[in-house]
């Protein structure tokens, strides 16, 4: 999974971004390295749009420094775009150019001399190539943009939502781009808030919640982590105060929540029993319970809406059970 | 050298605006409109002007028009340019690419400048057909130059109205920059040194014989005057559109018209990148 050559594509060193009072980004540590893809998730506001923000020079660091491609991404920016593919967020087209000058203009500002037409047909646009891009659906704006990001075979692609717009067929299609670059040597850092697009093509996941990385390995790594871990659904008659505490402070529980008379927990296997008792001892009477093993969804969920396994912090908010984005 | 990348980008962009081919359409009628209009006057006087003076004449009756209609031309075409992409999002696309803001504040100047040039040499190259079918004469020389300063005026209004783009964060706001800054040259300025000398008079008019040196300074500063100045510096026959003498000092010669110029066409533009250098997107 590591290269040999521990090279840092991306490289972020406590880095603090604040917004008047709102902190985007909390001392963020992030390390990327050359040849992967990583997988960046987080539901939207985490500040998955902010660091990249950061890494591109769109916007400076309150504190803490960024790298990318072993440039400054403050002082070195252009250094760092000579070499960086780019699809952001909430980009718009010029809608009185067509495609072909888009991705000529792409060509020109990377002194590249990528043929458009066959960019164009790379990321399926060489039909309307020719058309004005101001009439294109969303989806064509974003594989047209996607297409200037490949323009000069660039050693990193930035990809913020890159499967915004796009219907399946695209997304896989944007898949198959991502690995194609990365077998090309590229290393690819893309932002999601769908876990499917990320588990199928990452070779490392990160995920941001409220600025703050609370987990990051491979997604094997991740699966690993959840076939141990069950959710174990309770129906009680009642939720004295104080069970979900009691429960919580059990070792291996890593959530739990209620809703109504139904408690969720998310623990270790082997302490399912354990989790029971305890609600019981609390003076609930159980009146029905289900168990299945988590899948990486629900960890993605307790890690981005709730408590996180690994972060130690636990919740036991009464009504917030189950809730999913 | 990325600018030259933006410049050509936005050029191409710009040009395809409809604002644009309504402001050229008004700018060829007015120049043609006076080219008829001067044609016609001397015949109607029964004085058939010599050579070059009827292309003179035109030139002080084309730069009253001028000095309205490409400032104008310069700061619709120009306000826009980088606030209107940090809108709309473009500019994310535009600094997705390897150049510097510097270098898009630059290359979005000179793309656009290209645009105004284009309107401003369509409206004289069509002000010198006409003149060709009416005139007996045509100073062809001395008209091709002052389209060539009058580019140069466009260029400084482009200018100041990408300062503003560049400088403020929202479009509006660019627009009666823009705008206030238009009135406050062609309305407003030439007004000062007169409202000035009244008050410092004991509110009441003075009675001046000579126009004293600040008032005079204060007045080229515009630069619809410099633009004059800049104009009669290079084509000596229209010396006398403007009041200056030959002891005057440096700053009130002629030539210091295109001083005026150079700084209105770097220190607004310099202030509003400083500023959009210096913020979050």
């Amino acid at each position: 999974m590591h290269r040999s050559a521990d090279v840092a594509a991306i490289e972020l060193d406590s880095v603090t971004k604040r917004y008047g009072d709102v902190v985007a980004l909390r001392e963020l540590d992030l390390h990327v390295q050359e040849g992967e893809i990583y997988g960046f998730l987080g539901p939207n506001g985490a500040g998955k749009s902010t660091t990249i923000d950061l890494l591109l020079d769109f916007a400076r660091p309150t504190a803490g420094s960024a790298r990318v491609l072993g440039h400054d991404a403050r002082t070195e920016s252009v250094r760092v775009r000579e070499r960086t593919g780019v699809l952001p967020e909430g980009f718009h087209v010029y809608d009185r150019l067509s495609g072909r000058q888009h991705l000529a203009f792409a060509a020109d500002s990377k002194d590249a001399d990528d043929d458009p037409g066959r960019v164009a047909e790379r990321v399926g646009i060489a039909d309307a190539l020719d058309r004005k891009a101001g009439g294109y659906s969303k989806g064509m704006a974003q594989r047209l943009v996607l297409g200037m990001a490949l323009v000069g075979e660039p050693d990193l692609l930035i990809l913020d939502e890159p499967s915004t717009g796009l219907d399946p067929n695209g997304a896989r299609e944007m898949r198959e781009i991502i690995r194609s670059e990365r077998d090309r040597g590229a290393t690819v850092f893309f932002s999601s808030h769908i876990l499917g697009q990320v588990e199928a093509v990452c070779d490392r996941v990160g995920i941001l919640r409220d600025g703050e990385l609370v987990a990051e390995d491979t997604v094997e790594g991740l699966r690993d982590a959840t076939v141990t871990e069950a959710t174990l659904i309770v129906e009680v008659d009642r939720i004295p105060e104080g069970t979900l505490g009691a429960v919580c402070a059990l070792g291996d529980v890593s959530a739990a929540s209620a809703d109504g008379t139904v408690i969720t927990v998310s623990c270790q296997n082997a302490s399912k029993t354990a989790v029971l008792s305890t609600i019981e001892d609390a003076g609930a009477s159980i009146e029905d319970f289900t168990t299945r093993d988590a899948s990486l969804e629900d960890l993605f969920v307790s890690y981005t809406s709730g408590a996180g396994p690994r972060d130690g912090t636990r919740e036991a908010g009464a009504d917030s059970g189950g809730a999913r984005p | 050298m990325s600018w030259t990348a933006v410049a050509e980008k936005d050029f191409r962009d710009a040009i395809r605006s409809r604002m644009l081919i309504a402001l050229t359409v008004l700018f060829v009628l007015f120049a043609v409109g006076f080219t008829y209009l001067f044609s016609a006057i001397p015949r109607v006087l029964g004085n058939a002007a010599p050579d070059t003076a009827a292309t003179i004449a035109l030139l002080s009756a084309l730069n009253n028009a001028s000095a309205l209609v490409v400032p104008l031309i310069g700061l619709v075409v120009g306000y826009k340019a980088l606030v209107g992409e940090r809108a709309s999002g473009s500019l994310k696309l535009l600094l997705g690419l390897p150049h510097s803001r510097r270098d898009v504040v630059i290359g979005k100047l000179v793309g656009r400048t290209g645009v105004v040039a284009v309107a401003v040499l369509v409206g004289f190259a069509a002000a010198a057909v006409a003149a060709f079918v009416l005139y007996d004469s045509f100073a062809i020389v001395e008209f091709a130059t002052y389209a060539v300063l009058t580019v140069l005026l466009g260029a400084v209004f482009v200018a100041i109205a990408v300062g503003f783009s560049a400088g403020l964060r929202s479009t509006s706001w660019a627009l009666y920059g823009a705008i206030g800054l238009f009135v406050l040259f062609e309305f407003v300025w030439n007004f000062v040194p007169v409202v000035v000398l009244y008050v410092i008079n004991g509110f009441e008019l003075p009675q001046l014989t000579t126009t004293p040196e600040w008032a005079s300074l204060f007045a080229l500063l515009n630069p619809q005057r410099a633009y004059s100045y800049a104009a009669a510096s290079v084509i000596p026959e229209l010396s006398e559109s403007v009041p200056t003498e030959a002891g005057d000092p440096f700053y009130l010669q002629e030539p210091f018209g295109f001083v005026v110029l150079a700084f209105w066409l770097v220190v607004p533009l310099a202030l509003g990148y400083l500023r959009f250098d210096g913020t979050d997107l």
